[in-house]
């Protein structure tokens, strides 16, 4: 009896030993981590029916560079070529080192933004609140320019800008102004898009990827804004400005004021960004963000590669000397 | 975080052993009652196919609170075990570390019947387990996939074995114990670990209960071994020094490996 109570110890050390159970770590050779990062974005990867990109050529093409061999960087400028060809945004390839981007969806484009007009000729006296910058332009246009979806605002600082231009009797509307506005967090807009709704108001529909097939999608659900009422609203006309560089939550906030006659959207298409990013790691400590899911407007319109304005206006040379801001005054103009 | 584990087990030791009596005192009252608080350190492994397919490893604090309650022919426990720690691995580095911030939190309840005799130094039992477990996990470099979490609420078989043993001229119990959850509810992350931003009215809590199943061995095999060893104190309280094991994997769209190995020591207070 003794020696069976002895053994008892011994047989749970021997269960507790998870090593046995436990899958070993994942190689960090070059080849084991190409085949990792590819794989996940064949997995993952939300845009390849959209963007018309055979993910399997793209592997025949880049795996037979790759050697166990090659240094670090050789490895990631590799990679980072591969991802470029997804032509997105929301992909990243983080090394430590250093990080790769994909940034043509603005750099192709002109600029059709100047702050330093904007600081001296729109915003000069401005107030700020939170990270809303809020002028009058004209004695009767409101006008805020918002920077970063990135840098939250609350309903307590949206209500005091909201409360300083329904205080002006003969308001004739109010720029909102996304331009340069790299994303951040969509409830920002969902914040804004309350107080302007009259009425539940649908904005887009998101299938998100739940396999790893190209085409294995979540239903799509959808996105509805409810009007609050019970803080300070905003029911006359709103005019939002964008360019090339207004990307994710920005392209997301453009795609949604899609949904409200009152808004109209002047300056150039948005950037785009229009899946929601993931990541994942790879074994040797690099990680890969990508789009993993897929937003369109009620209308169909697939807002990837971003949301066309519905009035095209851009900033001219011979304005932009004079320190006029054109798209400014074609928003000033429509009101 | 050591430091501070040692610190505080050294007090609790040295204050529990200069209180102790040389023997039970005799009690007519057939059920015992402790409450019972812990300290210990908690050693975790986990390799998360929704995080990387990379090993982490780590420990840390691990303090617990619990109800204990036995008789002739009963034992039931109660315990709040609530852990702590930063996982990481051999191939983080300063520029990436990889690092996943663990928060462990377990509500487990053992019901256990005396099941024979076997002779006056042994005793069997065997009965149920219901364990309740939320292991929140956050991989920042993950960005929008960071939050991770493994959930589980099961029901299971358990049984122990307490043995007598004479140490140091006082009567003290070594025991080993074991769990097996035969039927769970358990839910993992979405796909790609989503969180639907996007949805002004995005519910994380929600989503978690609706990605969730009910299920068994085929996805969720979890075992919980336990070896402890029971001093007794004055007025009968109990000093316990333990040991478990606590292992499970969920097999979901992206499956998980856990394991924790627990050292604690605990102060039973009867009341």
């Amino acid at each position: 009896m003794k020696k069976i109570f002895l053994l008892i110890p011994f047989l749970f050390l021997f269960i507790s030993c998870e090593k046995l159970i436990m899958p070993k770590s994942e190689s960090a050779d070059p080849v084991k981590v190409f085949d990792t990062l590819w794989q996940t974005i064949d997995r993952g990867y939300s845009f390849f029916d959209y963007k018309h990109i055979d993910w399997n050529a793209v592997y025949q093409t880049y795996r037979p560079q790759i050697n166990d061999n090659m240094t670090d960087r050789e490895l990631f400028a590799k990679c980072a070529e591969m991802l470029r060809i997804l032509k997105d945004g929301h992909v990243n390839l983080r090394a430590g080192f250093t990080t790769s981007y994909y940034f043509d969806f603005y750099l192709n484009y002109p600029p059709n933004f100047n702050k330093e007009i904007i600081d001296r000729n729109y915003l000069r006296g401005f107030e700020v609140t939170g990270p809303l910058y809020h002028s009058v332009l004209n004695g009767n246009i409101g006008y805020i320019y918002y920077e970063s979806f990135a840098r939250p605002f609350t309903d307590d600082q949206l209500d005091a800008v909201l409360a300083r231009f329904n205080a002006i009797s003969n308001l004739k509307g109010i720029i909102f102004d996304v331009r340069d506005n790299g994303g951040g967090d969509p409830a920002n807009a969902y914040r804004f898009f309350k107080r302007i709704a009259t009425q539940p108001t649908l904005l887009y529909r998101t299938k998100y990827k739940n396999g790893a097939g190209h085409n294995e999608f979540s239903e799509e659900q959808e996105s509805i804004i409810e009007p609050v009422t019970d803080k300070i609203r905003y029911a006359g006309k709103i005019a939002v400005l964008a360019n090339r560089k207004c990307y994710s939550a920005c392209n997301f906030f453009v795609a949604g004021c899609k949904a409200f006659p009152q808004i109209k959207i002047f300056g150039d298409q948005t950037g785009g960004g229009g899946g929601q990013p993931t990541g994942f790691e790879l074994p040797n400590s690099w990680s890969v963000n990508f789009s993993g899911s897929i937003t369109t407007l009620p209308n169909g319109f697939i807002i990837e590669n971003g949301v066309l304005p519905d009035f095209p206006v851009s900033l001219s040379a011979a304005d932009e000397a004079l320190g006029i801001d054109t798209i400014i005054e074609a928003a000033k103009a429509s009101f | 975080m050591k430091k501070v584990f040692l610190l505080c087990s050294s007090i609790g030791l040295v204050i529990s052993l200069m209180a102790q009596e040389s023997s039970f005192r005799r009690t007519n009252n057939p059920v015992m009652r402790y409450w019972a608080i812990s300290l210990g350190n908690s050693s975790q492994w986990m390799y998360d196919e929704a995080v990387s397919f990379v090993r982490y490893k780590g420990s840390g604090m691990a303090p617990a609170l619990g109800l204990i309650k036995e008789s002739d022919r009963k034992y039931r426990e109660f315990f709040f075990k609530p852990t702590f720690n930063t996982l990481s691995t051999d191939r983080s580095n300063e520029l990436r570390p990889m690092e996943v911030k663990t928060t462990r939190i377990l509500l487990d309840y053992m019901y256990l019947v005396k099941i024979r005799p076997w002779n006056d130094k042994i005793k069997l039992y065997a009965g149920a387990d219901f364990n309740w477990l939320f292991n929140l996990k956050r991989a920042e470099q993950l960005d929008n996939s960071q939050l991770l979490y493994d959930y589980s609420l099961s029901i299971g078989a358990a049984g122990k074995i307490d043995r007598s043993v004479r140490f140091k001229n006082r009567n003290c119990l070594a025991s080993a114990d074991l769990r097996l959850p035969l039927v769970a509810h358990i839910a993992r992350p979405q796909y790609l670990n989503r969180i639907e931003f996007i949805d002004p009215k995005n519910d994380f809590v929600g989503d978690l209960f609706r990605n969730s199943t009910l299920t068994s061995f085929n996805k969720y095999i979890r075992v919980i071994t336990g070896l402890s060893f029971n001093y007794p104190l004055f007025n009968k309280n109990v000093l316990k020094l333990g040991y478990s094991w606590d292992f499970y994997k969920m097999r979901t769209i992206n499956s998980v490996y856990s394991a924790e190995h627990l050292v604690s020591i605990s102060f039973l207070s009867n009341y």
